[in-house]
């Protein structure tokens, strides 16, 4: 299982057909990819540190409320260079996801998936009230287009081109940290901590290491999503953000490569196609969500791993 | 403030007593499965949300709307049993899936609650008037009084329960050693059942005798989640007793905190009570039924 080997084609082939996509010239579905790609890059970090090393969060809506802020308020405040202001939201909010991944993911479990719930609730919470600094409700307009060495991305579509760098380029990565030495000793962390303590794997500092690294996705995508809406609203990362996120990793399948992405792209569909049915879109997530379950305890990506499997065993 | 104290303990007494009923279904359905229910807060919000749907405008009875609403909801615990959990149970699926899967309940019950029932926050009357009670040095409304006796009626009557009758010594026996449980015969999966039919009319019961006080809505079930979980593992996971006692801490430490300390972020200061016990105390202050392992923390 070398790096490289065998997920390079896939991720050529998913790039072309990023790239191809605005040819339709439909601005909805620029729009909706745009918002899947989002999605997507918050999903493949959770699903390296939930995945892979078994972490629970229910809290990194927190993380991308923070990318987003940071980014809203370091262009419009302090007048940084939006990549600028992106990289910083990123840096910082990996030094929060450092200071409180060390206490926090000492817990396991039902303890870890609760004291994140709790810390999502409350960043969202504080986000909505601290006015001084957040706007409080009433959030932060303005948000300049991303611009980067003089190129402005002022369209749904340039903007969706970003994204999906962004995207692919994070999916590469985390491709790149699964192959790793990194990445089998989060699996070995996933599987059994005390096991893998005892074979020497460094379990707290690799811990808050995945922890911090996927805050940034997270941080990253909630700047970008800030620069998406030319807005902040800590609100856009309440709960059902983490109930969307929860869904796209378990229908695509967690601890797979794919399945962020898999996930991602089709229920960032169904949400945006609702139209006037747009209330019920929590509640199909919630139950999409349990059936699989239920039904696909593997997710797509897994089920379909499986099924290869199975196939070639037999014959 | 400080002539405010005697009001303000109050109060948090009050509140604490119906985190104290939540924590309660936490510990009963942890003892019986060892999960922790991400969906608990949502009982205590179909209490309430159900009693009004069933109240009507006043052409039923409140105290049949009420025991309707409390029925009801046990109902939905069984079903969520049923149809949720015990195919993961079959498969033994592992820990998290349990996790996830509550979440999804804890969606989808509110929403589906949104849709059908109301997405406006409402209340219904006090069960005996609202004319305030001199207790001494504060006034209480004699609604608080009926949280105070339902919660004091419900630890009698599940002490009882689990000490004096065959089918709860065989919950208590499934929460020490399932697979002894099982052995000595006792049917598990009927225990379970009732696990989640105890917790659900335990969380409706506090919702029932709360909403009088506040308003109730589609979404006010997550909150409680935290908080009742919070006051569960104050009074040590699976201690019954603990648990109303940990969630009158709660209560008053809530109150105290918005009264002395800041009142702007709401419900972000008892979070942040959560996760300092989390963080420095997760065995909570009394013991628990069964000591956690190092696995379980």
């Amino acid at each position: 299982m070398r790096a490289g080997r065998g997920t390079a084609l896939p991720l050529a082939a998913l790039a072309a057909g990023v790239a191809a996509l605005p040819l339709l010239g439909s601005v909805f579905a620029d729009t909706v990819m745009a918002l899947a790609g989002l999605y997507a890059i918050v999903a493949v970090g959770l699903n390296l540190l939930f995945g892979y090393a078994g972490k629970i969060s229910f809290g990194h809506n927190a993380f991308m409320a923070m990318g987003a802020y940071a980014s809203g308020i370091l262009t419009t405040g302090a007048g940084l260079p939006p990549l600028a202001a992106l990289v910083a939201g990123a840096a910082g909010t990996g030094a929060v996801a450092f200071l409180l991944g060390a206490p926090i993911l000492r817990l396991r479990g039902h303890y870890l998936a609760m004291a994140t719930l709790a810390l999502g609730e409350i960043t969202i919470i504080v986000s909505t009230r601290w006015t001084e600094v957040t706007g409080g409700l009433t959030g932060i307009p303005g948000v300049p287009d991303f611009r980067v060495l003089g190129v402005a991305f002022d369209t749904k579509t340039k903007l969706y081109y970003l994204i999906w760098a962004v995207a692919l380029g994070g999916l590469g990565l985390s491709f790149r940290v699964i192959d790793s030495r990194f990445g089998r000793a989060l699996r070995a962390l996933g599987a059994h901590e005390a096991a893998a303590e005892a074979l020497g794997v460094p379990v707290v500092r690799y811990r808050v290491q995945v922890f911090v690294l996927s805050a940034v996705y997270a941080a990253v995508a909630g700047g970008l999503y800030a620069h998406f809406l030319n807005y902040v609203n800590g609100t856009f990362f309440d709960l059902p953000v983490m109930v969307e996120l929860m869904a796209m990793l378990v229908v695509g399948g967690i601890g797979t490569r794919w399945g962020p992405i898999v996930g991602a792209v089709p229920l960032m569909w169904v949400s945006q196609s609702l139209g006037r049915y747009a209330d019920y879109s929590l509640l199909i997530f919630g139950a999409l969500y349990g059936v699989a379950l239920l039904f696909l305890p593997r997710g797509l990506c897994g089920e379909l791993v499986a099924w290869e499997a199975g196939r070639r065993g037999r014959s | 403030v400080l002539s405010l104290l005697p009001l303000l303990v109050v109060n948090g007494v009050v509140f604490g007593a119906i985190y104290g009923l939540n924590a309660v279904g936490f510990s009963v359905m942890y003892n019986a499965t060892n999960i922790i229910n991400f969906a608990q807060g949502e009982f205590l919000m179909l209490g309430g949300m159900l009693t009004l749907l069933f109240y009507g405008d006043g052409r039923v009875p409140l105290p049949v709307a009420a025991a309707g609403a409390v029925l009801a909801t046990m109902l939905i615990g069984l079903l969520i049993e049923r149809a949720a959990i015990r195919p993961l149970w079959r498969r033994r699926a592992k820990d998290w899936t349990y996790i996830f899967m509550l979440f999804a309940v804890a969606t989808v019950v509110p929403n589906a609650v949104m849709l059908a029932i109301s997405r406006d926050a409402a209340t219904f009357p006090a069960f005996s008037g609202t004319r305030p009670l001199a207790l001494g040095p504060v006034t209480v409304a004699p609604q608080a009084l009926w949280v105070l006796g339902v919660t004091a009626v419900v630890a009698l009557g599940l002490h009882g329960f689990f000490n004096h009758t065959l089918t709860g010594k065989a919950m208590k026996a499934i929460a020490v050693n399932r697979r002894a449980a099982a052995w000595m015969g006792i049917p598990v999966e009927r225990m379970v059942a009732l696990s989640f039919a105890l917790s659900a009319g335990l969380g409706a019961l506090a919702g029932v005798v709360v909403t009088p006080l506040i308003t109730t809505q589609f979404n006010i079930g997550l909150p409680f989640t935290l908080k009742g979980f919070a006051a569960a593992v104050i009074g040590g996971l699976g201690n019954i007793g603990g648990a109303i006692v940990g969630g009158l801490i709660l209560g008053v430490l809530e109150a105290l905190s918005t009264a002395f300390v800041s009142s702007m972020y709401g419900d972000a200061v008892t979070y942040g009570i959560l996760l300092v016990i989390l963080l420095v105390r997760p065995s909570g202050l009394f013991r628990p039924l069964v000591e956690l392992t190092q696995e379980e923390l």
